[in-house]
């Protein structure tokens, strides 16, 4: 009776809970970053929709089999202020379930790009007028501790320190911008916060392990463009100097359980030392994630418009 | 000042860097005509419009950096932090951030714990082997 809903609700408790942990397991990604990138967008797109689109057919399965008939019926009904009688209280509950949904959802994505906005105007103004202009993109901040980050945007800026500069090597500082230039230019950020927002909209296990393994990938695909332009050596020592240096230690969240021998930072190192030259199956790898992330958004949509 | 398309006037961002560091190197606050005459001495150009100081002026009013009090029929203008101050409080949005993933700044290498450090000096020995 419940038609469209189950498979539905199979796919959402898929992408729920078993897909997320094998991906989050996986050590493919580290070699495929850019498909394993789409991969886990295409779980987060299906995973919402099915979320939503799952209490969404229990309650208008009274009105037809296909659930986007039964949306049909509903919408027209509700377009003459009318509730269709054959609605029950379970189905009246599931549909208020999906609606608070989707207002969740969209809300707190809404507010987390608005408040990230803020945060990085504020941040911003004050490097562009407390730190020196080394170019029209480079900032420069007079401060002895090494770091070095991106201000992503529309017109990014890439910030270090003067600690950065005297703790680098040429080639090692040169490893560092490539990395920052990377993630400003190939628009990092906009693979990165959605994620963030919705975490922050079901801080459930499968979001986190999304967001985290999301945030590591687009740390390896800079880490690739500056392998490319300072060369291996260079960003592996500088990846040592930065992250070596003593400074307040990111504290593991409570229930996260840590990554086998490996800190996002000691991870990146071995990655740069570990690249072997890859064999058939590792070369398949890329396309057959892709073809899954492509087929993970098309097939319940097809199901759904069929 | 500094002009980073030769021969146009000054922009806006430029105008209002310039107008920070006589701000920052004035810390009893000073008046928009005196910010005017600065300018003119420290470029050796033309005064600038005293309007267009205190456009910019307001601008850095809005984003927090300036606060104004009045002084007779004039305002007397002060950098709201000192330059340092502006500084850390980035550096401490960046560094001191317990997640780095909450929020929208990444850095480069996160900061890792002593025995780690000793792990990663090992991996990197391995490379220059
Ligand atoms: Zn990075």
């Amino acid at each position: 009776m419940f038609a469209d809903a189950w498979p539905l609700a199979v796919l959402a408790i898929l992408l729920a809970w078993p897909i997320p942990v094998f991906l989050a397991r996986a050590s493919w990604p580290r070699r495929h970053a850019r498909a394993a990138i789409a991969l886990w967008q295409a779980v987060g797109i299906a995973g919402g929709l099915s979320l939503i689109g799952a209490p969404l057919a229990v309650g208008v399965a009274p009105l037809d089999r296909h659930l986007r008939t039964g949306l049909f019926v509903l919408w027209r009904d509700a377009f003459h202020l009318r509730v269709p009688a054959s609605l029950g209280l379970a189905q009246e509950i599931a549909l208020a379930l999906a609606a608070v949904l989707t207002v969740r959802l969209v809300g707190v994505t809404l507010l987390s790009a608005l408040r990230i906005e803020r945060d990085l105007r504020r941040q911003r103004d004050a490097v562009d007028l407390a730190a020196e202009h080394a170019d029209r993109q480079l900032r420069v901040l007079e401060h002895a501790a090494p770091a070095a980050y991106c201000l992503p945007g529309t017109r990014p800026r890439i910030v270090i320190t003067e600690g950065t500069i005297a703790a680098l090597a040429p080639d090692e500082l040169e490893a560092v911008l490539a990395h920052e230039r990377a993630h400003a230019r190939w628009r990092h950020e906009l693979v990165v916060q959605p994620f963030v927002a919705w975490e922050s909209a079901l801080p459930l296990p499968p979001a986190r392990r999304a967001t985290a393994a999301v945030t590591g990938l687009v740390e390896m695909l800079a880490d690739d463009h500056a392998a490319r332009s300072a060369g291996r050596p260079a960003l592996a020592r500088a990846l040592v100097a930065i992250g070596g240096t003593a400074g307040p230690v990111p504290s593991q969240r409570a229930g996260d359980s840590p990554k086998p021998g490996a800190t996002p930072t000691l991870d990146r190192v071995q990655r740069l030392l570990r690249a072997a030259a890859p064999n058939l199956t590792e070369r398949l790898i890329g396309p057959a994630a892709w073809f899954a992330a492509i087929l993970l958004v098309a097939g319940p949509t097809w199901y759904v418009l069929r | 000042m500094a002009n980073e398309r030769a021969g146009g006037p000054p922009r806006l961002g430029e105008l209002e860097r310039a107008v920070m560091d006589v701000l920052w190197n004035a810390p009893d606050g000073t008046t928009a005509q005196e910010i005017v005459e600065r300018l003119a001495a420290r470029d050796g150009t033309a005064e600038l419009a005293a309007t267009t100081v205190l456009t910019v002026l307001d601008r850095l009013r809005r984003k927090d950096f300036v606060t104004r009090e009045r002084a007779g029929r004039a305002h007397r203008y002060r950098a709201a932090r000192t330059r340092d101050d502006v500084i850390a409080s980035s550096m401490l949005a960046v560094l001191e951030t317990t997640d780095d993933r909450r929020s929208a700044l990444v850095r480069f290498a996160g900061a890792v714990s002593a025995e780690e450090a000793a792990l990663l000096r090992e991996a990197l020995a391995e490379l220059e082997e």
